[in-house]
């Protein structure tokens, strides 16, 4: 059995160095936490609102999770005429850090195929309505296929860095913009005793996001999104081993409730 | 609960989505060389293009093609015409170059383009062999013997910029000739790998020897008067098709609404069964069409078709292979049906079971159930050829190629099949 290694070397203008991203991430996390310890004054959470996605000290609040789902419609260029949008039920939790770090951690899954991330956050509010953080996550994805005619699975590492920026339109509504680099560190396949590999150390894509979270009903606090990625890989379609070496988009709905 | 503006707010973010999706072309640079076109220069005769063709090395460019590629000749006829191609099989980016050639004097010279079909990447590449690096010799038609006696000194660019970029490729070796069926999907490939021609048409079934092609699989389905057609999908969509105001299943409609009012992705018409059977016996070298049936119906009309162009083949001395692809159990079905079932060359995708039932010649595992070594050399010790589908992965094709025992693959990407085929040692 033989291990393909694939170096990259296209895309030389669009080239960033993902692993170079995770170390350069890691030293700026470790300079703003030094600095947040540093702060004599605690910071008051003056947001009340529970929420997920919105940039924001986590205050006293120690965990925060929501529950929903991912839908993501299939792009044309890889399920041609079958364009469907496919759920992926998304757990996420925040843990509290301190003042300005929390930590963000989030589970997709479908079952045959499945995403784990986890990433930290520092978030800073810049006025009483707009905030902003920035963050590093690193996440892990595997899946199985093994029907009459598949005998696959996969796995993977990814990267994706990203900055939020938040604006709080009235007290009970936070609108959030993020965005994020995708870099797909590792992934390896197997088809039956076959097997390849990627190392890559590019960016693969960019993903935008729009979340709105607001209350919804006795008590409880919901979120809706949008989120365009174009990468030329996307974890959820592993199983179809699209060879496209082009950015392509993924939009994605976002729903979920905050527990 | 949601307030009508913030719905608004989140309706609006969503319509900034809408036209996000990029779309990309990859059009074929268009070709204009002094030198090529002088009136001096000549066709190359059959000896000088038999030995042209080999392994290279690729001594500068490699960071475009790679450290090898795979230079073979094909043909295309037009009435009393014939045109020959010479495609370089690369395999840095699933790449390839179509050339044509001519000779002047003793210097051979190339013009053509590129193309990585991952992406869009796509321009002009120009070569010469000069007299004293192969174009002597090529022009007294004798066969080289050694490395480096053929030298393709070039260069190529990007889009339809000036080639400017050094590219020489350096005989090292002849090619792998050993049997490997390499089936174009889709005649060719698919339209979402914005190739010149659109899938399933005429003109991508010529297309497909320059891509590496020996063979091709196409879809047949019915339109509602019975005529079988090349069509992929189940339904018309702008995907396939150019904007034309018909939607739905393709068999809701006649051939002659299908022939007046739609177009393919790049303008030609939806091809009857028969047309592309015609233009591959009359118009190309490729010597094996499977007939992959989308439908769910009687088989007799594919099969009167299958019957009647391999008697033309035969008729014409052409070698050529008409299979009828059996995808599932109602086509099985449909195909034991048929009056003469068992003198219809069938391809049969189930399982070895299903294959022995139909006493199909090959059988077509999916590519995803692993090279089932044990299982191939089975069915090959009961007299029958394994082709595997539909591989378009550049290392599984290598592995597939490496550790497997197939007679054939079916690919998107036939110019890597080839490149990997042509080099094996």
């Amino acid at each position: 059995m033989l291990t393909y290694v694939r170096s990259s070397i296209n895309y030389a203008n669009v080239k960033a160095k993902g692993k170079n991203a995770i170390t350069t991430s890691f030293t700026v996390f470790l300079l703003l936490w030094c600095a947040s310890l540093s702060m004599a004054q605690e910071l008051a959470d003056t947001l009340q609102n529970p929420r997920i996605f919105f940039p924001y000290p986590m205050g006293e609040r120690q965990w925060r999770t929501s529950i929903g789902l991912v839908f993501t419609t299939t792009p044309q260029d890889i399920t041609e005429e079958v364009r469907v949008r496919v759920p992926a039920i998304d757990l996420h939790t925040l843990r509290n850090l301190n003042s300005h770090f929390y930590l963000d951690g989030q589970l997709k899954s479908q079952v045959i195929q499945n995403h784990l991330s986890i990433g930290i956050r520092w978030a800073h509010p810049i006025t009483p309505r707009l905030s902003f953080s920035v963050g590093d996550d690193i996440g892990a994805w595997f899946g199985f296929l093994k029907l009459e005619s598949f005998n696959s699975r996969g796995y993977g590492w990814l990267n994706y860095p990203n900055i939020s920026l938040g604006y709080r339109l009235k007290n009970d509504l936070l609108l959030t913009f993020k965005t994020e680099a995708i870099f797909n560190l590792h992934s390896s396949s197997y088809v039956g005793d076959n097997r390849i590999s990627y190392n890559n150390n590019r960016l693969n894509g960019v993903g935008f996001t729009w979340v709105l979270e607001q209350p919804f009903y006795n008590k409880t606090h919901f979120t809706l999104g949008v989120r365009a990625l174009y990468t030329d890989f996307n974890w959820q379609f592993w199983s179809l081993h699209a060879t496209f070496d082009r950015k392509i988009f993924y939009p994605q709905l976002i729903f979920g409730f905050i527990l | 609960m949601i307030k009508c503006y913030q719905a608004i707010v989140f309706l609006l973010l969503l319509l900034s989505l809408v036209g996000c999706e990029k779309k990309y072309e990859a059009p074929v640079p268009s070709l204009s060389w002094d030198e090529y076109n002088a009136p001096g220069a000549i066709p190359l005769t059959f000896r000088t293009r038999q030995a042209a063709e080999g392994v290279y090395s690729v001594t500068d460019g490699a960071d475009m093609f790679g450290e090898q590629v795979a230079l073979k000749w094909s043909f295309l006829i037009k009435g009393k015409d014939t045109t020959y191609y010479l495609s370089a099989f690369c395999e840095k980016d699933v790449s390839y170059i179509v050339l044509e050639g001519k000779r002047a004097h003793q210097t051979l010279y190339f013009e053509g383009y590129w193309r990585k079909i991952i992406n869009t990447e796509t321009g002009i590449v120009r070569f010469t062999i000069a007299a004293d690096k192969g174009g002597k010799w090529l022009s007294a038609d004798k066969m080289p013997v050694q490395r480096d006696s053929i030298i393709f000194s070039g260069v190529f660019g990007n889009n339809q910029d000036l080639p400017l970029n050094k590219i020489t490729f350096k005989y090292q070796r002849p090619l792998n000739l050993k049997p490997l069926a390499i089936l174009a999907h889709r005649g060719g490939g698919r339209t979402s790998d914005l190739l010149p021609a659109s899938e399933n048409s005429v003109e991508i079934v010529k297309l497909a020897s320059r891509l590496g092609a020996t063979g091709i699989e196409i879809d047949i389905r019915l339109t509602k008067d019975g005529i079988p057609i090349l069509y992929h999908d189940n339904s018309l969509n702008l995907r396939l098709t150019q904007k034309n105001g018909l939607v739905g299943p393709i068999e809701e409609y006649t051939y002659q609404q299908l022939y007046t009012f739609v177009r393919l992705i790049n303008g030609e018409r939806i091809p009857t069964l028969a047309e592309v059977l015609d233009a591959t016996l009359r118009n190309t070298n490729l010597s094996f069409v499977w007939l992959d049936t989308k439908y769910v119906g009687s088989l007799q009309v594919v099969r009167k078709i299958q019957k009647e162009y391999l008697q033309k083949a035969d008729a014409a001395g052409r070698k050529l292979e008409i299979v009828i692809g059996l995808p599932e159990t109602k086509a099985v079905d449909m195909y034991l049906a048929l009056p003469d079932y068992a003198s219809a060359p069938a391809l049969c995708e189930l399982d070895m079971e299903t294959v022995r039932q139909t006493k199909a010649q090959i059988w077509a595992p999916r590519w995803t159930l692993g090279t089932q070594l044990d299982a191939v050399v089975q069915m090959k010790a009961e007299g029958r050829r394994v082709f595997v589908w539909t591989l378009d992965v550049p290392q599984y094709i290598q592995q597939y190629q490496e550790e497997g025992d197939f007679d054939g693959m079916l690919s998107n990407y036939p110019s890597i099949v080839a490149y990997y085929h042509y080099t094996q040692l």
